[in-house]
């Protein structure tokens, strides 16, 4: 019935997936997971207040690689959630906040999340449509480049997936004097990220931080209970190693 | 709250939950039986609907673009020549396409001679940007950073071939460095991302992400 050699990985999916839903419906019942708090957030509120004190706006980009299908998009939707939390921080504090997206099928969404801070915040009277600016496809990077230099914000954040525009956004931020906040789950540029950052959301904390900055319990216990997952590798870890040293078929077990 | 205001409020969640509930479901079957074989065909054809509703969804997104780009030129809002320069080559593009589709002569010669020559300019600076990354990066300010140079080097010298030619060793240590530690963390992290992906998509099941008000 099972594709040949899926049986365990099937079963190991449906056993994580079971235990974060069920985590984030006992938020229900007031149990609340305990999670650390992401610095890169805390980078984020850094910067707005930065860019009020400094009276310059705030410039978001959700990535080069804002693609409809596959792990990029994925990552897209946490980068959307990350603009979400910035544009309520710069209604509340009164910062300007400029958007830069690369593809135009996001933009009911990114548009959506822009909105959203000020409408909540009471704000909507601040929301400017001029401030959402395409650089479609290849201008992406040197579109960014251009505005960062014109308009010179005082933070600049570039999370989602990010192809090569790491090194062209984080190195004109700097250029600028700007604190640059980035994050990726894509290992290849996540050094690059790194590099040209001063706050990171590393791998997978870009997916949390939309929960995170959320404060909703319900949320906050999905990203908890993925230590559930972290123990049960880290076990399987330990005993294949012990197994693979007895000698045991464990490649085959595997493979079922 | 009638029970009508609540399917109405509720029914793109339901088809959401039902659709990746489905389809994660028939992903593993194989059709080998009668209930397999049901399951993967729909799953092919499912996954073909997704190709479709993309097509709708970068169609959504032209619209907007170009409605907002319109309305910035007509407000004179800042900055609104740049949109006149999106809409004019928006214009040039779909024009190209028509006449020709996408591997027509008109649409090869603005391919060729804007897009990938702007490209490829582009990614020239791309050396010099980095390189000042890394001048920044590579340090030697803490333990870590000595770690992050000494390890950076390796891996260039064995990148360039006259290191390896003189110094053989080089090359084994690269590849050992690549192949454990590199890996060993990539791998780790690897996990966290999966994990990060599954509670991403039970979030967006329940209609507990949130993009908005």
């Amino acid at each position: 019935m099972i594709k040949p050699g899926w049986m365990l990985d099937t079963l190991i999916f449906w056993v994580l997936f079971a235990t974060i839903t069920v985590a984030a419906i006992l938020a229900r019942r007031g149990k609340v997971l305990r999670i650390r708090w992401l610095p890169a957030l805390e980078g984020i509120k850094d910067g707005v207040g930065r860019a009020v004190e400094m009276n310059q706006p705030v410039h978001f980009s959700p990535g080069a690689g804002t693609m409809l299908s596959g792990d990029w998009a994925t990552q897209t939707v946490a980068a959307i959630s990350i603009l979400a939390y910035v544009s309520r921080l710069c209604a509340k504090y009164g910062a300007r906040l400029l958007v830069s997206y690369p593809y135009a099928e996001w933009l009911p969404l990114i548009e959506e999340a822009y909105k959203s801070g000020f409408i909540l915040e009471g704000r909507s009277e601040r929301i400017n449509p001029a401030d959402l600016r395409p650089y479609l496809g290849g201008s992406f990077n040197v579109g960014v480049m251009r505005r960062l230099l014109d308009e010179k914000p005082a933070t600049v954040i570039n999370v989602g997936p990010i192809i090569w525009d790491s090194v062209d956004i984080g190195e004109t931020a700097k250029r600028i004097g700007a604190i640059m906040i980035g994050g990726t789950a894509r290992l290849l540029q996540l050094p690059y990220v790194v590099l040209t950052s001063d706050y990171v959301f590393i791998g997978e904390e870009l997916y949390a931080a939309g929960a995170v900055a959320s404060g909703d319990p319900f949320q906050i216990n999905t990203v908890g209970s993925q230590d559930v997952g972290k123990y049960f590798v880290l076990v399987m870890l330990v005993l294949g190693i012990i197994l693979l040293a007895l000698g045991l078929p464990i490649n085959a077990w595997l493979s079922i | 709250m009638s029970i009508f205001t609540t399917i109405r409020r509720n029914i793109d969640r339901a088809f959401l939950t039902f659709f990746m509930l489905f389809l994660l479901i028939a992903y593993p079957l194989a059709p080998t039986t009668d209930f397999g074989k049901f399951m993967t065909s729909w799953y092919t054809k499912i996954t073909g609907w997704i190709t479709v509703l993309g097509a709708w969804a970068i169609m959504i997104g032209v619209f907007a673009l170009v409605r907002n780009n319109l309305k910035n030129i007509y407000k004179r809002a800042e900055g609104w020549y740049y949109d006149a320069v999106t809409i004019v080559s928006f214009v040039i593009f779909v024009v190209a396409g028509f006449m020709g589709g996408s591997t027509g002569p008109i649409m090869t010669w603005l391919t060729t001679n804007v897009t990938r020559a702007v490209s490829t300019a582009l990614l020239g600076i791309e050396a010099f940007l980095a390189t000042s990354a890394y001048y920044r990066a590579y340090r030697l300010k803490t333990l870590d950073a000595a770690i992050l140079l000494i390890s950076s080097l390796i891996v260039l010298m064995w990148m360039g071939p006259v290191f390896g030619y003189l110094f053989p060793q080089i090359n084994d240590l690269a590849v050992w460095l690549l192949l454990n530690p590199n890996s060993a963390a990539q791998r780790a992290m690897f996990v966290g991302i999966g994990l990060g992906l599954i509670a991403l998509a039970v979030r967006s099941m329940l209609g507990r992400e949130r993009y908005g008000a």
